[in-house]
This record gives structure tokens, C-alpha cells and sequence, in this order.
């Protein structure tokens, strides 16, 4: 029953006007009709990123100088940050509600940061014994194949990694200039991943050529294909063949290999992807004058926008709106190249607009060197015959990498066709799951998705617009006269000016607005926690509105 | 009750020599109080303070208007400002100056001691050129030309005044006490 | 030891010898020289204080609030417009029942601007509650310093100290002063019952309904009212220790006095000069100083007032649109005695100096004056 404390005579009271008893007489949270609950929900920089890397708790634990904690969060979805963290085309910012208020969250360098701190201490990363009574095949040292085996040999399934080439790494070794991902961090990459578990690598093998499909299937109770885009399209015009022409993939693995490349005096990089674009900045730092001739415009180029940016920067030539339509030769010498004119016509399947030829209209250009980069297809041999393929792709479930036949699963670029080193790493970890799950017999989690939040989410009262934090580089000057790194990392500093001025969509971080806000003192603070005393809350909802983050919800009563 | 008023300008010193000399009183048994004309003033403008010294308790509380004598920081002042206002008959005026007083008006009709005081404060490294401090020196002025205070009470009030340079600035009122010279 | 020093040094002496523990303050003329030398005093050691800087006097009183409730003896200075800036706090401080001194120099409020002498600006805090003690010599604002801490103490109430401007604050006078270890005698160390303390935790300063908080205003009422036995008591415990009083009024040559005028201040000093000639001259006058305005002393100004014709009252403020303020409570204070007339002059305003001549011109003024008592004279005014 109520008890409260009354005075019969001024006498009995305190002269200075305080609180003498408490209110736990009156538990005023009866008066509630709508109920606020902590309901932290995801982040869309989560959904954006195509392994679903945590990137909020990530950035959280680095506010809070938790870097190892910050790199294992990311290691559950991804072993290789260190090369995501310089590569990816990071979609994850694209979605960063922050972009819809100032700048996205330079996520990209902040998952290199802690990418780099996990390189520079190996102790971080755990190491698996084989403990797992069956085993994997992967085929392919490129990201798909990494991944993979990375995921199995972590759950303790001792993993035989094929690989074609002398060292692992695949489209990351052979593809990718040093100038992006340099090879002394790739190297360093790979042997963190190789040496975390049961995995058992060898090089020189073509698997389909050297060692049978149907014989791994044999060996092994599950078989990975991660075998990627090794081989250049072929442009399909005349005087294609002969001297001065030649694969952008060709080059870009002899610059990889530090091979003595010339590419003339005036080199031609037909294309728009990233390939092109590595192709163009790798003829530019070897001598040449470039120029990248790309059928549509430069909004419909599939390349990173960075790299494009960069190019330009450094001084390669463009050249939109032009397709090949003959190359010329004299006495089989290669002469120069003639372009159609295009121009763009309707959306096509991809929802670009589609490039069409505008009658009579050519151009014509000097050449020394032409590179090819109009896309890369698949070396299926050996493969198509095993395993259903579709436009020289290996069909294959897109959620678990499931092929047509049982133990076989694939993913990555071979499948996709070209897509990006982090949908690779995607792929094989999901490949990796399900088969953990067929070997286990576990099923599948069936638990629900949390809601996705957007800026209309965020209070952003409570945020002041501040630019991103942009990542140190070596001058343009410089960096197009080598092949050295062109982006140095954040230190310190730089990586929590830009970690903190993430919003932590949709999840607490501690920020005790709702704490400090609540008009009941009805929110308590624990280490890490806040509770709502309903005693005493009564439901006015400041807690909800005071949120920045989104990071409560509300229910009706009753209800 | 005798009533003394200082005329100076502002960064003289003036207030600080109404203050040192009502002290010196004080060590001699006096009731004493001293003060500056309230206001604001900035560096250079006439200036003035008060001191009052009395056998019993100093009651009043306000400005002196018909002061008894007179101390003059600056010998200009006494074209620009009409210093002598309120001045009883026969009070004493000690000026600073190196010039010979020769305004009847002032000799005739009061007591006029004069003394170098910028030289003195100078010869004793107080203020420089252009602005020597003369508030310890006219102090010691006063005593040597009226013997009203003595001059063992004005040292002691010096070295319980001044903060910087005790020595130098006893010397000086020293040097103006036995050097002040009487005009009429 | 005896010194010559100015009034405002004296309180900071006052405030050293009674071992202040947080000193907060801002910077206002003629105020300052107070509470520069209570910095330096706290920079040198010379008394063991914290020195809170603010960035305004609102804030500064907000500190001394602060310090005061967690159970330490605080003490800021003010002046004028400063004042007026904490006023809110200055509220704040009697309903939270914190026995803060304040030293208040009296100077004109603007605009226009005046860094004068009037009591505007004290007495325009007249009914927040705060102990008001006029002082009219340095070594009297001094002592009054202890004195404040201990009726603060007593009472849990914030005193007020008020001096002139200039007159006091800037004027030289012989004070003999107080050291912490006498004044160990006379002053205890400060240790409230109630205080913050984490281990004892409540609110304060808290909601109170309707059903509370006439209690709590009785109470500050009744501790005012106790305040002038407890003043009275505190002046004499003083007076052992030190041989000086001062009481809660000073009544001089009143008991055969046929007019009496009514002072504060350092006009209430310059006035017994003219007493003292005009009784030379066979004139039956007296004077009479109030010295603590907060609480007022009826009885005891009745006691004097009542034996004598005629009362004049000199205020160097003004209630615009009604009277005097000191005449005001005067007339209160001779309710029901009709036969006795009380004249209301108002003079020294912005500093204006009240001098023998001026005090003698309302002396000789009163004696013949035939006006009704509502009439205000203004002294001085140039017409």
C-alpha cells in the first residue's frame, strides 16, 4: 500500500529543501499505454557489403580501442580485410546512411587499418587443428578458394587447396598492380590464412587438366570450384591477331611477375572495367602515352569511380563512345586502329543504356600497343564436362554454391562472371558454410533479419556535418613514376576522427542520451547496458526520440 | 585635523604618495586616511588624492574641499588647473619643478617649497627619462619643508609601500628631504 | 597588527582570517582589488581556499551555491551591475539555506554608467532573503567578515556585507588586523549537518507542493527573526575576543535629542562630525546608524527613535515611484506614533558626495521643514 512521508508540523522537515524518502511509493509506470524496449536493428552499411562484414561493431570497437576484438568481427566474415581494405568497390559506403547527411564513412580505410594491425600481429588469428572427420578439396588460390578453405579449415576440416599457377592469390597476384595491393601484403595474406588451420596447398596443378574432377570427388566429401576469369575476351575484329596486340590480362600478369614490359610509345586500352583501368596505369608508369577507348560513357564505366579518378589524375587519355571496328597493318605491322562512333540508345539488360553505332561516323587513331580489357571468361577445361554450365559459367546456387552434382560446390567469378573480389570472398564463405552444414547435419539457422535503418532513422540533431576523413597518399606526381603503394593507411588519429563519426545505425553505443533524457530516472545504467525500470516509465517515449541511433523501439501495451 | 591634497597625473603616483604619507602619519600616532579622487583617468590626465591627519578618529567621509596643504607632482599643472582652490591661507605648497617660483600669487599668499624631484628619482634609478617616479621624493619633500612628519616615518612607510626598489626610493626622499628648498 | 590599508583589502583579510575554503568571484570595479588580493592570498598559500574563476557573477554564485552545499564556507564579492546578475542565485541561495558571505561595494546601477557610491543595487536585493549589513570604516567591514560567517552558520543563512564605493573601498584607514588563530577563538570550523555527500545521497533544491513550501519559507522568516538576537550575540562573543562591536544599530547623542537623523554607511560616520558642531551650537540633535538593514531592527529603532520630535532620514538610494527605501522602514518602524513626523531625504546618489555642508543643510531643513511626510526632499539637485 502506498507509503509516503508526511510532515504534521514544519518542524519534523529538513530546512534546507531535500529529498528525505524516495518514490518507491508510487510506481507511476502503471500509467503506461506504449512500452519502449532496446531493439537494435542493422546498419545499412551491413546489408551493403556483400559478406556482410559487422561493420558498425567494428567501427564500435574501435572508438573503444578494441582493434583485435574489431578485426576478429571482421575475420568472421572476411579473411583478407587487409586486401578488401585496398581493393573493394565497397558498396558498403555507398549505403552508409552518413552519405545521405554529409560524407559516408571512409569504411574501406578503416577495415585496411585493422586489416594492417592483423598482418602486423599474427597472434591475433586463431589456429584450428583438424579435428573433423571429413574433407574438402578447394581448386583455385584466388579469393573464392581462400575464403573457402579458410572457413572449412576453421571448423576443423582439413582442406587440399588447388592451385594452377607457382603461388597463391590468384586474379589478386595477377590482376591487381602493386601499386593497389602490393605483393609483399598479399604474401603475408596468404600465409595468415594458409597457416590458420588444416590446410595442405598445391601449386602447379590444373585441376580438370592434371587431376580429374571425378577423382577429387572420389578423395574428397566435398569439392570447391574457385577457378575464376584466367582468360581475356577476344575483340572479334579484323587484325586482331599479330604483333602489338595483346591481352590486357597478359600484360597485367607479366607486370605482376615483374617481367620487362615495353609498351610503346602510344598505347590504345580498349575498355571500362577495372581491368582497363589497371591495364592504362600500368602502360602509363612503364613509359607510354595512353589513351582508354571505352564504347558508352564514363557514367556507365564498370570501374571502381576511385580508380577512374585516379587514372585521369595520373594522365591517361579517354575516349568515350567508340567501339573497334578494324585494326591496321602494314606488311603485318601494326598501324593503328579504327573506332565506330557510337551513341547511347535504350537501357539494356544491365540497365545501362546501351551503345549503338551511328551510321558512316568512324575514327581513327595511332597505335604502337593495343590492349584488349573488354572482359575476361572462364578456362573451363576439363570442368564444363563435369559439372552444368551456362554462357561458359558454372551454374551453381547463389546462396550455398550448391552445382548440380552433390559434393560439388562453386563460386566466385566462375560463376558470376565478373564481379568483385568481395563477392568472391562471399561466395566461398558461403560455399563453406553449407557444406560445414551438410558435413555436421546441422540445419540452417532460421532466425529473422533485423530491420534496416535509414536516415530518416537517425536524430541527426545530434550530429554536427563533418567531412570524411580522406586516406593519406603519395602526390599524383609520384605515384604515376612506380609502382609503389599510392594510399599509406590512417594512423591513430586519422582512424578515430573517422570512427567516430560513425552513427552506429540502428545499434546502441553507449552514447547515455536516453540515460541522461529520461525524465522518470527510470532508464539504469549497467556496464555496457541500460535497463528500463516499467515501475517507473511511463512511456512519454523521450528515450525514443532522444536516441540519435534508432537503437530503441516501442510496443503498445496490451499488445 | 590637517587636510592634504596632491596634484599629479595619472602614472605619477600621486594616489600612492597620499598613501605613503598619510602612513608615515600613521607611525606617528596619527589617525590618518588617505584616498584618490574618484574616477576614472587614464595615463597622463591632472590628477588627484587625499590625505587626512587628525589626533583623534577620522569621522568625515567625503572629498576634501578646503585642504590645508598642497603637494604638485607636476609644475604645469599649476597653469592648467586652478590648484590652490580651497587652499587655506599660510598652507603649504611643495612643488616639483628645477625652476625658480616666481608666481606672487602663490608666494604671498602660502607657504612654497620647491624640489627636483625628477633629478632625485633619476639619480636613484626610479622611472626613466620620461617618466621618473617622483611620489617617494615629494613625500620626503614634504616632511623636510613642513616638519610635520618626520623622516624616520616616511622611511618606514616607504619600505612598507613600495614593493620594488626600497633602498633606492628611501634614499630619495632622503636626498628631496634634506634638498627641498624654501621659497616663502 | 594595525595597518593602513583600503577597505577592500579589509575584507579580503576578513575573509583570510576566517579561513574561507572556496572563494568565487568575477571581476567588477570597484570590487576587484577584493578578490585579486584573495586570489593572490590562494596562490601563495596564505590561506588554504580554492579559487573558482567564472565567467560571470551568476556563475560565481552559482559556485559558492555549489561549494557551500557540499559543506565548505564560501565567500564571493560583487558589485552594481554583478549584483543584479545574481539575482536569480542570489534567491537560490537562501531557499537552499546556504550560509554564503557576500561582499557587496555599493555603486550606482546604470545606465548611465557610474562606478559611484549609491544602495540602489544592495537594496534592490532588499526581500531575497539574504542578512544585509551596512559598515561604515574599514576596520568595521573587516571584522564584520567573521561575524557574517558565524551568523551565516548559525542560521544557514547567506549574509550579505555592503560597503561604500570609494569612500570605503578605495579609502586608506588604519585597521588593525585579524589573524586566522584569533579568529579560531571566535569563529568554528564549518561542519553542516547537512551536506552533499555521496555516501548519504538526496536531492536538494527539489519540487516542494503547495502543502510544503509555506513551511519552508516560514522557516527562513523565523531564522531572520532569531538572526537579530543571534547578530546581537555573535557582536558580543566578537567584542570578547577582539574588544570592537558594532551592534545592530548605533544610536549617538539620540538620548536627548529632539530630531534625530536616520543614516547608513559612511554618511552615518561624516554625520557625527556635524552632531558634534551643531550640538556645540546648542542644537539637541542626534544620529542614528543602521547597521543591519536584514533583518530590520524594529524594536530597537523604535526604542530610540520613539523619545525623540522629529526624525529625518537621509537614503542615498531611491524607490522610484514611492520613497527612500531606509525611509520607508522608518515609518514602519514609528507605525502608530503620529506625533513624531519622519522626513524623507534623498542624496549622494551616483557617488555625490555627502559632505558636513550637505548633511548640516538636511539637519537644518528637517528642523524647520512644516511639509506632510510624503513630500521627498531632494538634496543637492540641481533645479
Amino acid at each position: 500500500m502506498i507509503k509516503k512521508v508526511e510532515f504534521k508540523t514544519y518542524r519534523e522537515m529538513p530546512i534546507r529543501p531535500m529529498t528525505v524518502g524516495d518514490m518507491l511509493w508510487n510506481l507511476t509506470g502503471s500509467w503506461r499505454n506504449v512500452r519502449p524496449y532496446y531493439d537494435f536493428k542493422r546498419s545499412p552499411c551491413i546489408v551493403g557489403c556483400p559478406t556482410s562484414e559487422n561493420i558498425q561493431r567494428y567501427i564500435q570497437l574501435v572508438t573503444e580501442n578494441r582493434y583485435e576484438e574489431a578485426w576478429r568481427t571482421i575475420i568472421d566474415n572476411n579473411p583478407m580485410p587487409a586486401v578488401t581494405g585496398r581493393v573493394c568497390f565497397h558498396p558498403c559506403m555507398s549505403n552508409c546512411t552518413r552519405g545521405e547527411y554529409d560524407e559516408p564513412i571512409n569504411i574501406n580505410a578503416i577495415e585496411r587499418s585493422l586489416g594492417d594491425m592483423g598482418l602486423e600481429n599474427p597472434g591475433w588469428m586463431a589456429k584450428a587443428k583438424a579435428t573433423g572427420d571429413k574433407k574438402a578439396a578447394v581448386v583455385g588460390g584466388g579469393p573464392a578458394g581462400l575464403s573457402c578453405a579458410f572457413y572449412l579449415a576453421r571448423a576443423g576440416y582439413p582442406v587440399t587447396l588447388f592451385e594452377t599457377d607457382g603461388a597463391l592469390g590468384g586474379v589478386l597476384r595477377w590482376g591487381i598492380p602493386e601499386y593497389r595491393l602490393p605483393n609483399g601484403t598479399l604474401d603475408k595474406v596468404v600465409k595468415a590464412i594458409i597457416d590458420s588451420g588444416p590446410i595442405t596447398v598445391k601449386t602447379g596443378v590444373k585441376v580438370g587438366r592434371d587431376i580429374g574432377l571425378d577423382k577429387l570427388e572420389k578423395e574428397f566429401d566435398a569439392v570447391f570450384l574457385g577457378i575464376g576469369l584466367a582468360r581475356s575476351r577476344s575483340m572479334d575484329v579484323d587484325g586482331e591477331d599479330g604483333e602489338g596486340v595483346e591481352p590486357g590480362l597478359s600484360f597485367l600478369r607479366k607486370v605482376n611477375g615483374g617481367e620487362k614490359v615495353d609498351p610503346g610509345k602510344k598505347a590504345i586500352v580498349i575498355g571500362g572495367g577495372n581491368t582497363a583501368m589497371d591495364v592504362a596505369r600500368c602502360a602509363l608508369r612503364s613509359g607510354s602515352d595512353v589513351t582508354v577507348v571505352y564504347r558508352r560513357t564514363v557514367n556507365e564505366m564498370p570501374a571502381i569511380r576511385e580508380e577512374i579518378e585516379e587514372a585521369e589524375k595520373e594522365g591517361v587519355k579517354f575516349e568515350f563512345l567508340a567501339a573497334p571496328k578494324e585494326i591496321l597493318r602494314k606488311k603485318g605491322k601494326l598501324a593503328g586502329i579504327v573506332f565506330q562512333r557510337m551513341e547511347l540508345g535504350q537501357p539494356d539488360e544491365s540497365g545501362r543504356r546501351k551503345p549503338v553505332a551511328v551510321e558512316g561516323e568512324t575514327i581513327r587513331m595511332e597505335a604502337d600497343r593495343i590492349y584488349s580489357a573488354i572482359g575476361e571468361q572462364a578456362d573451363l577445361e576439363g570442368i564444363s564436362e563435369a559439372v552444368e554450365t551456362e554462357w561458359n559459367l558454372i551454374k551453381a546456387d547463389e546462396a550455398t554454391g550448391q552445382t548440380g552434382r552433390k559434393k560439388v560446390f562453386a563460386g566466385g567469378d566462375a560463376v558470376t562472371g565478373a564481379a568483385s573480389v568481395v563477392e568472391a570472398i562471399a561466395a566461398g564463405r558461403k560455399a563453406a558454410e553449407k557444406i560445414i552444414r551438410i558435413f555436421t547435419g546441422r540445419a540452417e539457422s532460421g532466425e529473422a533479419e533485423p530491420a534496416t535503418v535509414g536516415i530518416d532513422d537517425i536524430n541527426t540533431d545530434y550530429f554536427s556535418k563533418t567531412r570524411q576523413t580522406k586516406m593519406p597518399r603519395i602526390p599524383v606526381g609520384r605515384a604515376r613514376e612506380g609502382f609503389g603503394e599510392i594510399h599509406t593507411g590512417y594512423d591513430a588519429a586519422l582512424l578515430h576522427r573517422e570512427a567516430d563519426r560513425c552513427f552506429s545505425c540502428g545499434v546502441c553505443n553507449y552514447c547515455d542520451n536516453c540515460w541522461v533524457f529520461c525524465p522518470d530516472v527510470a532508464i539504469m545504467r549497467h556496464e555496457n547496458e541500460y535497463e528500463i525500470n516499467y515501475d517507473y516509465c511511463k512511456g512519454c517515449l523521450v528515450c525514443v526520440q532522444e536516441c540519435p541511433r534508432n537503437a530503441l523501439s516501442t510496443r503498445e501495451e496490451g499488445k | 585635523m590637517i587636510e592634504i591634497r596632491t596634484h599629479g597625473r595619472g602614472g605619477q603616483g600621486s594616489v600612492i604618495a597620499s598613501e605613503i604619507l598619510a602612513d608615515a602619519f600613521f607611525h606617528e600616532g596619527k589617525f590618518v586616511q588617505a584616498f584618490p579622487a574618484f574616477g576614472v583617468e587614464r595615463r597622463g590626465a591632472p590628477v588627484m588624492a587625499f590625505t587626512r591627519v587628525s589626533d583623534s578618529e577620522v569621522r568625515e567621509r567625503c572629498q576634501i574641499y578646503e585642504p590645508d596643504h598642497l603637494i604638485v607632482l607636476d609644475p604645469v599643472l599649476i597653469e592648467t588647473v586652478n590648484i590652490t582652490e580651497g587652499l587655506k591661507e599660510g598652507g603649504w605648497i611643495i612643488i616639483n619643478t628645477n625652476k625658480p617660483v616666481e608666481n606672487s600669487n602663490l608666494t604671498s599668499r602660502f607657504h612654497v617649497a620647491i624640489v627636483d624631484a625628477n633629478r632625485i628619482a633619476l639619480d636613484h634609478g626610479l622611472g626613466s627619462r620620461s617618466a621618473p617616479i617622483v611620489n617617494t621624493s615629494i613625500v620626503g619633500a614634504f616632511a623636510g619643508a613642513t616638519k610635520l612628519v618626520g623622516i624616520e616615518a616616511v622611511k618606514k612607510a616607504i619600505d612598507g609601500f613600495v614593493p620594488l626598489k626600497k633602498e633606492h626610493n628611501i634614499q630619495a626622499a632622503v636626498d628631496a628631504y634634506n634638498g627641498v628648498q624654501i621659497v616663502s | 597588527m594595525k595597518k593602513v590599508i583600503m577597505g577592500n583589502h579589509a575584507v579580503s583579510y576578513g575573509v583570510r582570517a576566517s579561513e574561507a575554503q572556496v572563494i568565487s568571484a568575477y571581476p567588477i570595479t570597484p570590487q576587484t582589488h577584493i578578490v585579486e588580493l584573495l586570489s593572490e592570498m590562494c596562490g601563495n598559500g596564505e590561506i588554504n581556499a580554492k579559487f573558482i574563476k567564472v565567467e560571470s557573477e551568476h556563475s560565481a554564485m552559482a559556485a559558492c551555491i555549489g561549494a557551500s552545499a557540499a559543506g565548505t564556507r564560501a565567500f564571493t564579492a560583487t558589485s552594481s551591475q554583478g549584483l543584479l546578475l545574481m539575482h536569480e542565485m542570489l534567491h537560490w541561495a537562501v531557499g537552499a539555506r546556504l550560509p554564503i558571505v557576500l561582499a557587496n561595494v555599493n555603486r550606482a546601477v546604470g545606465p548611465p554608467w557610474s562606478i559611484w557610491t549609491d544602495q540602489n543595487d544592495s537594496l534592490s536585493q532588499r526581500d531575497v532573503g539574504w542578512f544585509q549589513i551596512y559598515c561604515e570604516s574599514n576596520q568595521e567591514t573587516q571584522d564584520t567578515v567573521p561575524q557574517a560567517f558565524k551568523i551565516a552558520e548559525q542560521l544557514q543563512m547567506p549574509v550579505m556585507l555592503v560597503l561604500d564605493a570609494f569612500f570605503l573601498s578605495h579609502t586608506y584607514e588604519i585597521v588593525d588586523i585579524i589573524e586566522k588563530e584569533q579568529v579560531r577563538k571566535f569563529l568554528p570550523p564549518y561542519n553542516p549537518e547537512i551536506k552533499i555527500d555521496t555516501k548519504d545521497p538526496h536531492s536538494f533544491g527539489n519540487l516542494a507542493g503547495p502543502d510544503m513550501y509555506m513551511e519552508l519559507r516560514y522557516m527562513i522568516q523565523e531564522a531572520m527573526e532569531k538572526g537579530l538576537d543571534v547578530i546581537k550575540k555573535v557582536d558580543d562573543e566578537f567584542r570578547e575576543v577582539f574588544g570592537r562591536g558594532y551592534g545592530l544599530i548605533e544610536p549617538y547623542r539620540c538620548d536627548d535629542a529632539e530630531i534625530i537623523l536616520v543614516t547608513s554607511g559612511t554618511v552615518a560616520s561624516t554625520t557625527r562630525a556635524v552632531i558634534d558642531a551643531m550640538r556645540g551650537e546648542g542644537v539637541a540633535i542626534g544620529a542614528l546608524k543602521i547597521r543591519v538593514f536584514r533583518p530590520f531592527p524594529f524594536e530597537e529603532i523604535f526604542a530610540v527613535l520613539s523619545k525623540a520630535k522629529k526624525v529625518a532620514v537621509i537614503d542615498r538610494n531611491i524607490s522610484f515611484g514611492c520613497h527612500g527605501i531606509f525611509f520607508q522602514e522608518i515609518k514602519s518602524a514609528l507605525y502608530g506614533r503620529t506625533d513624531i513626523p519622519v522626513l524623507g531625504y534623498i542624496a549622494g546618489l551616483g557617488g555625490r558626495d555627502v559632505t558636513p555642508g550637505v548633511i548640516r543643510e538636511i539637519a537644518e531643513n528637517a528642523i524647520s521643514n512644516k511639509n506632510p511626510e510624503r513630500y521627498i526632499n531632494w538634496i543637492g539637485v540641481k533645479r
